[in-house]
């Protein structure tokens, strides 16, 4: 990336010492004097204890060196190494006060160097984005995530599109370069694969049984493609509830592909439709509902088939599907037919590929020369409204050139007109232009960002792709910047469907929902965790934020509601009322449910959760970063873990033993502040579920009831998590700027510093009069300054 | 511990049972009681699945002539009883043990597969279970000479019949050149004391066991407290046996004791213990809980093993009647006893062990009423000879 980088000297010593004037008094106010009690006899510029002198220690934070040994004097001030023993101590409270004042610093200052703006700026696209990017452009879905395909993205606190970490490595290049290669393939093969429907049929009047885990039947896609998967069925609930789930499995990957809950009677068989874009391979079909079904060579004794449940035969050392009075044990499917239908090419997908290729290349060689003088305008012309709409821009003439050139090069020496031409147009998608979104300019520093720059800032944003036709030919009159066309495009742009993509994605980051599931629960602990539970969990947040962004409703609805968004695996596993139906349906909440908002969301409370316990400072940080904003300062290292409760000690619950571990100077300065965002929480275990005793294992007597009372550090009290939810929907200011801070570091790509804090109270601000309307926020965002400016 | 041996309800029962037959026999040197010779009720219970039985069983004796141990089914002919056209027509008993059937050899457990053929066994026999009707055919023979008891409770041999009720033999004579053993009975039970002579048939091929020894004729003597096995002899229309074996010390009826013992242990660790399903418990996916009961008759080391290792959890197959599993080295499935209670006063057949057993995948044969067999951890876990299997 350094190498990517030009580097702007001037701009960041500005940003530097903007820095340090905002940021000293608090530092002055706190540090200073702590430094002289406490430090300075020891570290100044006559004895120099362990040659290091404090006094003349640079206070430049955005420069990584001083950083860095900042940071070194807030380790051991934190392991409790300094002062030394025979020195005078600090107060628990001196201590957190000196411990966060440095650690402001050190964050404001990484803060500054990951937001630095050079002449040019660019911002690698994440490997979502370039699926989504390559699907709007040739119509061709590209998985980026399978193996072998585009590596992983970092993150930052949940945010996979942050342009410092996106670098660039050779290895990256190559990938790129081999998936231009697959996507050009797959848009213009050599020959149109042709679509077939292969139709598999049950021995009527026999059903195939497909219970959970069991993989059935055989379905091959024989190139990488969009296909339609049919199947008749009936779906029947388990006694408990449980809906069986249709799914098609990847047997090269070990992943399901697509999926849907079914219900429908023994008689009343449905047809249920997939249609996905599925690499080339082997799949079959499968019931993801829950149940260790695959437990050595039983499954070969358990039938297949069956005509009626009332006649159904099995046999005793098979599964046991049935009760006596004939309900299912598990969710069953019963099958009549399957068939897949592909690859399909639809029509909108092939005019997204029109006039990107010549349709006169020649397969002739050598060519006659006014065939040849033909094929190098018609490339010409395809190729530049390829680079213009690859590279969100219009291209310049070099840069056609250097592509044509590419063309010619390549057919002369050999190479048939049609590969040398998708040679040509491999190399604009392996271009940096085209993953790479690129503002600034490398002659003049600019403050802010063009039309062109715009279209792309806004696009990424709501659609996590490139801007349409209309969005470019706005950026091309150069009146995307005006309020009121930016105003109709916001709007003209939420309200097209490619915007649930910002609506999937957003929650995502801003939650951190890639943490859900990360750390699998431990089946003897949690035998009732399944990955179909693991995916409900997300769905439910993604969706809750779905219906606030469809009703525009304010974000106070994250903090706490009146309602959610459950299917039936999640209200089973929330122990509600459900009706037993597929889907996600939004559903009323009253008190005894114990849900409302994002925080009690079974997501949200395991993500925070280790496999075997729940992590009260883990949740404690998690409300720290998502609903305040701020990042709490790492804790030292070489922690003494919580030890099991022994078995001849009284059983404790984790807050008990949080709570004694706190009591130490060191520990007390930050779980003060941490912990009772987290102990509002109590009441829900490691995966989410409502609970008023805490499971111990080991010790003596029963378990422990749990306490989910505390008090903020403002001194504002809870006594549960409701009470909690309503303190914090109470005083929605600071969450509004810290949820404006969130969208802006996903729509700008960069951390937010302090710079910035100014602009986002104004759109927080502004927003206000709405009732934080999630919509009126976005749109707020958009026509700022903030998000015009490089 | 629990007392695994039949009831003293059915000692007696079978106590009356036999000295009626053997005064009827006419093969008692003195007098007999006449209280003994009073008709007993039959019982014609008909056993459910899952129940053990409520009353003890019909008393039955006879030499064994046919096994298929597999199966644990077999016939006796039946004990003689004078009459001379039975003896020229009768067919053998056949019978099938019920799943929670007890067999003793040599005073400890065994199976048919450890008794020789021609062995006079004792056994308590019930009407066939419901459902079992069609188990055994009927008898080709005269149809009064067979019994319509043929699902056995109980078999044992002459030696575990006397010893385990406290009934011995004292040597009074013995008499090489008629081929006679001369012994006095004695023993006590609730309501019935006899202090019998009685006169055995003997000859060259029987053994005569002393401590760890194989002797012969010079090792029997007067007085001598022995216990005896018996097999066919030409006379049996008048109930007489022939002595097959003599143990005539505590050393040597302790070994062979043992010797059976080992024997059962090892067969049940390679086969699991065996008992039925009380109730299945169904939990949301494929976890379920098995409340099981163990039959009865095992060695209790196997018990106590049980009880001892539950911590490391249990396989459990499922079985058929006559105990026979499939692949049981596969097909059974794992879990963890989650509860164990243990009767005062357990039913006929059962151990009184009863456990919770917990899995988390439950098969079809998992049914009240139906047949299991439980391993302990580390029990072999083996693939049994085809002709056992069930498939």
């Amino acid at each position: 990336m350094k190498s990517l980088r030009i580097i702007a000297c001037l701009l960041f010593v500005f940003a530097a010492a903007h820095l340090r004037a905002d940021e000293s008094t608090n530092f002055d106010k706190v540090v200073l004097p702590l430094f002289g009690k406490y430090c300075q006899r020891c570290h100044d510029a006559k004895r120099q204890e362990g040659e290091f002198q404090l006094d003349t220690l640079s206070r430049d934070f955005a420069d990584m060196l001083v950083a860095q040994r900042w940071s070194e004097v807030l380790f051991r001030l934190n392991s409790g190494e300094m002062p030394p023993k025979d020195e005078p101590q600090l107060s628990a409270d001196e201590l957190e006060r000196l411990s966060e004042a440095i650690s402001q610093q050190i964050d404001a200052g990484r803060a500054a160097r990951m937001a630095r703006r050079d002449r040019v700026t660019l911002n690698r696209l994440s490997r979502d984005e370039y699926s989504k990017t390559v699907y709007d452009l040739l119509g061709v879905h590209f998985d980026a995530t399978m193996p072998g395909a585009l590596n992983d993205d970092p993150r930052w606190h949940g945010f996979d599109r942050i342009g410092a970490l996106l670098t660039l490595s050779p290895s990256h290049v190559e990938r790129y370069v081999k998936a231009a290669d697959t996507v050009l393939q797959q848009a213009f093969p050599e020959q149109q694969p042709t679509s077939a429907i292969n139709r598999q049929t049950a021995p009527a009047p026999q059903r195939w049984v497909i219970y959970p885990s069991l993989l059935h039947g055989q379905i091959q896609t024989p190139t990488p493609g969009l296909y339609r998967i049919r199947v008749q069925l009936s779906g029947l609930a388990s006694f408990k509830g449980r809906l069986p789930r249709l799914s098609l499995w990847n047997s090269s990957l070990k992943r399901a592909e697509v999926g849907q809950d079914v219900l429908a009677a023994e008689d009343a068989p449905t047809v249920i439709e997939f249609e996905s874009f599925l690499p080339q391979g082997s799949f079959q079909l499968t019931n993801e509902a829950p149940g260790k079904l695959d437990d050595g060579p039983t499954p070969s004794a358990t039938p297949k088939l069956l005509t009626r449940v009332k006649d159904y035969r099995p046999s005793p050392i098979g599964y046991k599907l049935f009760l006596g009075d004939g309900r299912p044990i598990f969710p069953l499917l019963l099958v009549d037919w399957y068939e897949c239908e592909g690859p399909l090419v639809l029509e909108a997908d092939l005019k997204k590929r029109e006039g990107f290729f010549p349709s006169r290349l020649s397969t002739r060689s050598p060519p006659e020369a006014q065939e040849l003088e033909q094929q190098q305008r018609d490339a010409r012309e395809c190729l530049s409204r390829f680079m213009a709409r690859a590279w969100r821009r219009p291209p310049t003439t070099a840069e056609i050139d250097r592509f044509v050139a590419l063309f010619d090069s390549e057919r002369q020496s050999g190479e048939n007109p049609r590969s040398a031409y998708l040679a040509a147009m491999a190399g604009v998608l392996a271009s940096r232009n085209f993953y790479y979104l690129v503002d600034g300019s490398a002659d003049a520093q600019r403050e802010r960002i063009n039309d062109w720059e715009l279209a792309s800032r806004l696009s990424y944003f709501l659609w996590s792709s490139l801007p349409d036709d209309e969005l470019s030919e706005h950026a091309a009159r150069g009146e995307l910047h005006q309020p009121e066309v930016l105003r109709q495009q916001i709007q003209r742009m939420l309200a097209d469907s490619k915007s649930s993509r910002f609506v999937e994605a957003f929650p995502q980051q801003w939650l951190q929902l890639h943490r859900v599931g990360q750390f699998p629960p431990d089946p003897e602990l949690y035998p009732d965790y399944d990955k179909w539970l693991e995916r409900s969990m997300v769905l439910e947040s993604t969706q809750f934020f779905s219906e606030v962004f469809t009703r525009n409703a304010s974000i106070r609805e994250f903090l706490t509601s009146d309602w959610t968004v459950l299917n039936a695996r999640l209200a089973m596993h929330y122990g509600m009322e459900f009706p037993v139906q597929a889907g996600l349906r939004r559903v009323p909440l009253t008190e005894r449910d114990h849900r409302g908002g994002l925080l009690t969301q079974a997501a949200v409370l395991s993500l925070t959760s280790d496999g075997t316990r729940h992590r009260p400072v883990h949740r404690g940080v998690w409300v720290s970063e998502a609903i305040f904003g701020r990042t709490p300062p790492p804790p030292p290292p070489n922690v003494e873990p919580l030890e099991p409760t022994p078995s001849n000690k009284p059983k404790a619950t984790i807050r008990d033993q949080l709570q004694a571990h706190a009591t130490h100077t060191i520990c007390s300065s930050c779980h003060r502040k941490i912990d009772p965002l987290g102990f509002a929480f109590e009441n829900y275990d490691a995966i989410g579920r409502w609970r008023t005793t805490e499971k111990v294992a080991g010790g003596l007597g029963n378990d422990p009831p749990v306490f989910a009372g505390g008090a903020f550090p403002d001194g504002r009290q809870y006594d549960g998590p409701e009470s909690f939810k309503k303190l914090l929907a109470a005083q929605l200011d600071p969450f509004a700027e810290a949820f404006i801070e969130q969208l802006a570091t996903f729509a700008l790509r960069r951390v937010m510093t302090i710079d910035d804090r100014k602009q986002i109270h104004s759109i927080a601000a502004a927003s206000k009069s709405d009732d934080f309307q999630l919509r009126t926020m976005v749109e707020q965002l958009v026509l700022s300054e903030l998000f015009l400016k490089r | 511990m629990i007392d695994h041996q039949p009831t003293d309800e059915i000692d007696r029962r079978t106590a009356i049972s036999l000295l009626a037959a053997v005064v009827a026999g006419g093969v008692i040197l003195s007098n007999s009681s006449a209280q003994a010779t009073e008709p007993l009720p039959e019982n014609d219970e008909i056993l459910q699945p899952g129940k053990f039985p409520a009353k003890p069983g019909n008393y039955l004796a006879g030499e064994l002539v046919t096994t298929d141990a597999i199966n644990r089914r077999g016939g006796l002919r039946l004990d003689g009883d004078f009459n001379d056209d039975r003896y020229d027509k009768a067919q053998p008993h056949d019978f099938a043990m019920l799943p929670y059937g007890m067999i003793y050899y040599h005073g400890a457990p065994a199976e048919l597969r450890d008794i020789p053929l021609g062995t006079h066994l004792h056994g308590s026999f019930y009407l066939p279970p419901k459902g079992e009707e069609a188990t055994i055919p009927p008898t080709k023979g005269p149809p009064q000479y067979g019994s319509k008891y043929n699902h056995a409770i109980l078999l044992e041999d002459d030696f575990s019949f006397f010893q385990r009720r406290g009934w011995e033999w004292r040597v009074v004579d013995l008499d090489r050149g008629d081929g006679r053993l001369k012994v006095a009975a004695s023993g006590k039970t609730e309501g019935v004391e006899f202090e019998k002579e009685h006169s055995f048939w003997i000859d060259d091929a029987k053994r005569v066991w002393k401590e760890r020894e194989l002797l012969d004729w010079e090792a029997i003597a007067a007085d001598q407290v022995v216990q005896v096995n018996l097999t066919w002899s030409p006379e049996w229309r008048t109930r007489q046996f022939r002595v097959c074996d003599v143990w005539i010390d505590e050393v040597s009826r302790k070994a062979a004791t043992e010797r059976q013992r080992r024997t059962h242990v090892r067969f049940q660790k390679h086969r699991w213990l065996a008992g039925w399903v009380d109730h299945v418990e169904h939990l949301d996916g494929s976890n379920g809980i098995v409340t099981i009961t163990l039959f009865g008759g095992m060695d209790p080391s196997l018990y106590d093993e049980v009880k001892q290792k539950r911590a490391d959890g249990n396989a459990v197959a499922v079985a058929e009647p006559t105990l026979r599993t499939f692949w049981q080295d596969h097909d059974h499935q794992f879990g963890l006893i989650v509860e164990l209670k243990e009767g005062a006063n357990p039913a006929l057949g059962s151990s009184g062990i009863q456990i919770r057993w917990k899995t988390d995948a439950l098969l079809d044969g998992f049914r009240p009423g139906r047949i299991v067999r439980l391993r302990c951890h580390d029990w072999p876990n083996i693939k049994l000879p085809p002709e056992e299997r069930l498939h």
